[in-house]
């Protein structure tokens, strides 16, 4: 008889993918996401670097036109160029931060939620002790004594974001760890370091999922804030927040100037939001039915 | 005498709990000959999924001895045999819970195998499982199938695959059919009943259900609050059922016929709290025979029949 | 004697992602003053979405009421407006279901909820005699006035359900839907939840429907059992006919074969072999036929017609031949 591959993987998310599609808000935010990630790919192609940094005195403060598709600023700059270049990093800060504190705090979070006990008590302290400074401004103090630049930045966020997904780890394993499907595995002798990986992380996927997805929205919106207050990606480099700054001065004449970029900013974080919350729809088993 | 395969000597496991200790497992002592089953009744919170899991090695037991095969397997002597793990497994009550969601029939089954022997043969391992498969009644092409698209019986032979499959000597069974409809639950029984047949397996059969227990099993415990009220041989025990919490049990069966006797005695009270037991009979609050020697003073286990062991003062059942 | 409750060929279906499930096909089912009417059946038969349906209790959108009756001293109970439906449920036709533990608020004190289910249906009473009524009530159930103040999770599951059972009768209802009342609790404490259902029925002379998966809890506490599968009612009649008489469904034989007897040995249980149908289609023949040990050519193709003999009634090609069964 004919299986196909002996152990394939199918089945559960492909019905999450399946309630994903259901929901058009969902989609819509993935289809922004995606074409917001194709513009920052493919931003060499699009607009060269060249017109990002060059400033023009003779083209200052151009309103939308033809040549101009989002204008110019006050030192003649390609707003749609810097706009597009600017994705880059929102977007690439925004994941990777996210990410890095994801492995992190899955990390902190499952050795708390599994072993319990001092241990948790001791790691969720420190969590709390972190947590009770907010988010932003424990980026912003990070950030300041780090000083400005990318790598930094990418280490405030990561750090600041961190306690989060700590936090729903712990609970989620904390949860797993207490069912009967771990206890078999412990009855056939699996180690730690397997009842971890192979039976806990697997059906602690979906939350952290959801979590990351809506912590990149707060990512973003952050590392906008930070570059606004000067804190971020410094000047010339067309990070949205830092185009914010720049141009807030001609905001009351040249409205576009700031409405353009933080659209931008404004879509990026509906998009991942709307994701978050599709995902967590369709990863709620209470909505899917047996399979007969 | 032949060396039975699971002793079980005066064991005790106990949780502290804010005010004391829960005595879930008072002094229980028991053995199971190779090959046979041994059925261990009671309500809930009477001790006898935490004698199941003491046995696993799932919870740490205070004092008493274990051993299989006359090697002794509690506490520190467990980590020095390594093989043990093997040798005990065990088949739990929900067959929703047991499995993880997100690994197929197959890797589910073939898990226990990975980890205790390492990497084997991918075309190896495979047949292995089918054949695992095939025991417990599984049709072949439900190994990529994943744990929700299967009804509760068929959960549960995958759960009893897993536990066949490292070749155990010993199976507990903590309520295995207990949450299966009815003609499911028989169709597993009797998978249970012709795997130990055929295969010589022994079984710890843990249940709140005494018609199932007098079905399956070989011997019986009877526990209430972690004591052991009544121990013997199942047909003893059910033509002479001698201590009042045993008849209790039986009487408050309800029998599928209209043609029964239609008002039994109903035990009234509920089970109180195994927190730091007071001396005395620990159901004497319960019985309508109990004296106020019976909350006075403990009361010993005492053989009433040859083999047919009862936890009470008016031993005989003629007094009663 | 009259019907209190009658429910006629009554389709219940569900939407979800896997498309539609067939719930309930086609049930006929009556329930006469006072008497104790047993629905039994395994998971999926469609016994709990029957009785919601009573109360218009079911999950809304994804159930919908496809054809049928539910007459309720001949009142089309599906017919009727939510705020009709609203003044029935709990005042006339009470419920109890199988979890006590969720069934209850657990930030108020029982006595409150016992006595909120009088304020809802009972505007006219005065404070002191809510007061009294449920007092009264709590004492019925066998629930010491020291107890009165605890909150859900200070009491057991047999404790938790009778205080359930106080506020079913609050209001003396005619009909008590009990599904699995004592399911979830054990033996010994079934049998007292039991014993009390049993007094309270006669004292207040209601009528209950008592769905559960026990043969012997039917066989001990009901007058007429209906024997439920897939969505149909497979046999109706008397306790004594359905366990003890001389001809019973294939089915309903199945499942007392599956049964295992406290009071003598059996070598091996009989179960009824494979599972339940898939509730997503919609069998051309007999819904117990893939199962049967007695299926026919005839039995996959036709859909057997309800026969009776007397109050008896079987759903069986088996019974089509024999003279005394009439359609």
């Amino acid at each position: 008889m004919k299986r196909g591959r002996p152990f394939r993987k199918r089945g559960r998310w492909q019905a999450v993918w399946r309630r994903f599609c259901r929901n058009r808000l969902a989609v819509a935010g993935l289809v922004l996401l995606l074409f917001l990630i194709g513009a920052a790919v493919f931003a060499p192609a699009i607009a060269d670097y060249e017109r990002v940094i060059h400033q023009d005195s003779a083209n200052r403060l151009i309103a939308p036109c033809a040549a101009y598709p989002f204008g110019t600023d006050a030192y003649g700059r390609d707003l749609f160029a810097r706009v597009i270049w600017g994705s880059r990093y929102s977007l690439s800060l925004g994941i990777g931060s996210v990410l890095a504190a994801m492995l992190a705090g899955a990390v902190i979070g499952s050795a708390a939620g599994f072993y319990g006990g001092r241990t948790d008590s001791m790691i969720m302290r420190l969590i709390d002790m972190i947590m009770a400074i907010p988010g932003t401004l424990l980026a912003i103090t990070i950030a300041a004594a780090l000083g400005t630049g990318v790598g930094n930045l990418m280490i405030a966020m990561s750090i600041s974001q961190i306690p989060t997904f700590a936090r729903v780890v712990r609970s989620v394993v904390w949860t797993i760890a207490s069912e009967d499907y771990v206890e078999a595995a412990k009855t056939y002798g699996s180690k730690t370091a397997r009842l971890i990986t192979r039976q806990i992380w697997p059906n602690a996927l979906g939350p952290l999922i959801v979590q990351a997805s809506l912590s990149m929205a707060q990512a973003v919106l952050t590392i906008s804030s930070l570059s606004f207050i000067g804190l971020g990606i410094p000047a010339p480099s067309p990070e949205w927040g830092t185009i914010l700054a720049e141009n807030k001065s001609y905001m009351r004449m040249y409205g576009y100037l700031c409405t353009i970029p933080g659209f931008a900013i404004l879509l990026s974080v509906i998009a991942l939001n709307l994701i978050g919350d599709g995902l967590r729809d369709a990863l709620d088993p209470k909505l899917s039915g047996p399979v007969r | 005498m032949e060396q039975p395969l699971l002793e079980v000597q005066n064991l005790k496991t106990y949780f502290p709990v804010n005010r004391g200790f829960l005595h879930a497992v008072d002094d229980i002592s028991f053995s199971i000959p190779r090959g046979r089953t041994l059925g261990v009744v009671g309500e809930s919170g009477c001790g006898k999924s935490t004698l199941g899991r003491t046995i696993l090695g799932l919870t740490p037991a205070v004092s008493g001895e274990i051993r299989l095969d006359g090697v002794p397997v509690l506490g520190k002597e467990r980590q020095r045999q390594p093989d043990l793990q093997r040798k005990i497994q065990m088949i739990f009550q929900d067959p929703y819970g047991s499995l993880n969601p997100r690994m197929s029939v197959g890797e589910i089954i073939a898990d226990p195998i990975l980890v205790q022997q390492g990497r084997t043969g991918s075309s190896d391992l495979e047949r292995q499982v089918l054949e695992l498969m095939e025991k417990v009644g599984l049709s072949e092409r439900l190994f990529g199938a994943y744990p929700h698209e299967l009804d509760g019986g068929r959960r549960q032979r995958v759960g009893i695959a897993r536990a066949l499959a490292l070749h155990p000597d010993l199976i507990v069974c903590d309520e295995p059919v207990s949450s299966l409809d009815v003609s499911i639950q028989a169709q597993i029984l009797n998978l249970l009943m012709e795997l130990q047949e055929k295969e010589g397996f022994t079984y710890l059969f843990i249940t709140h259900d005494l018609s199932v227990v007098r079905h399956i099993s070989h011997e019986i415990v009877v526990m209430y609050l972690g004591q052991c009220v009544e121990q013997g041989e199942t047909e003893e025990i059910f033509s002479h059922p001698s201590h009042p919490y045993t008849r209790a049990l039986l009487d408050a069966i309800p029998r599928p016929t209209t043609k029964g006797p239609k008002r039994r005695p109903v035990l009234q009270g509920e089970v109180v709290s195994p927190i730091d037991p007071k001396p005395g009979c620990r159901f004497a609050g319960r019985c309508s025979f109990s004296s106020p020697e019976c909350e006075r003073e403990d009361v010993l286990l005492r053989e009433a029949a040859e083999g047919h062991w009862v936890r009470c003062r008016k031993l005989s059942g003629e007094n009663l | 004697m009259e019907d209190l409750l009658r429910i006629e060929n009554l389709h219940i279906s569900y939407r979800t992602m896997e498309g539609t499930v067939y719930a309930v096909n086609g049930v006929n089912l009556s329930v006469e003053k006072g008497e104790t009417l047993g629905l039994v059946g395994e998971t999926g038969a469609g016994k709990t979405t029957t009785a919601l349906s009573i109360l218009n209790l079911l999950p809304k959108p994804a159930a919908s009421v496809d054809q049928g009756r539910i007459l309720f001293q001949n009142r089309d109970l599906l017919a009727a407006s939510k705020r009709e439906i609203r003044k029935i449920r709990g005042d006339r036709i009470a419920m109890i279901f199988q979890d006590p533990m969720t069934s209850l608020n657990t930030s108020f004190r029982i006595g409150n909820q016992v006595a909120e289910v009088l304020r809802i249906h009972r505007k006219e009473l005065g404070k002191r005699e809510i007061e009294e009524r449920t007092a009264r009530l709590l004492e019925t159930v066998g629930i010491g006035r020291e107890r009165w103040d605890d909150y859900p999770h200070q009491l057991s599951g047999g404790m938790k359900q009778r205080v359930m059972i106080a506020m079913a009768l609050a209001c003396s209802p005619e009909l008590l839907l009990a599904d699995e009342p004592t399911t979830a609790l054990d033996v010994t404490i079934q049998a007292q939840v039991l014993q009390l259902m049993r007094h309270l029925k006669e004292e207040f002379g209601m009528a209950m429907m008592l769905i559960t998966h026990d043969l012997g809890v039917v066989a001990e506490n009901c007058e007429r059992v209906a024997v439920l599968y897939a969505g149909e009612v497979l046999e109706t009649g008397t306790a004594e006919e359905i366990f003890d008489g001389p001809v019973r469904h294939p089915y309903t034989e199945g499942l007392l074969g599956a049964i295992p007897s406290p009071d003598h040995k059996i070598s091996r249980l009989s179960p009824v072999a494979g599972q339940t149908p898939d509730p997503s289609k919609l069998l051309p023949g007999c819904v117990f036929a893939p199962r049967c040990p007695h299926c026919s050519k005839r039995c996959l193709e036709d859909k057997p017609k309800e026969r009776q003999r007397g109050g008896h009634r079987i759903k069986c090609h088996l019974f089509a031949d024999k003279a005394e069964w009439r359609e």
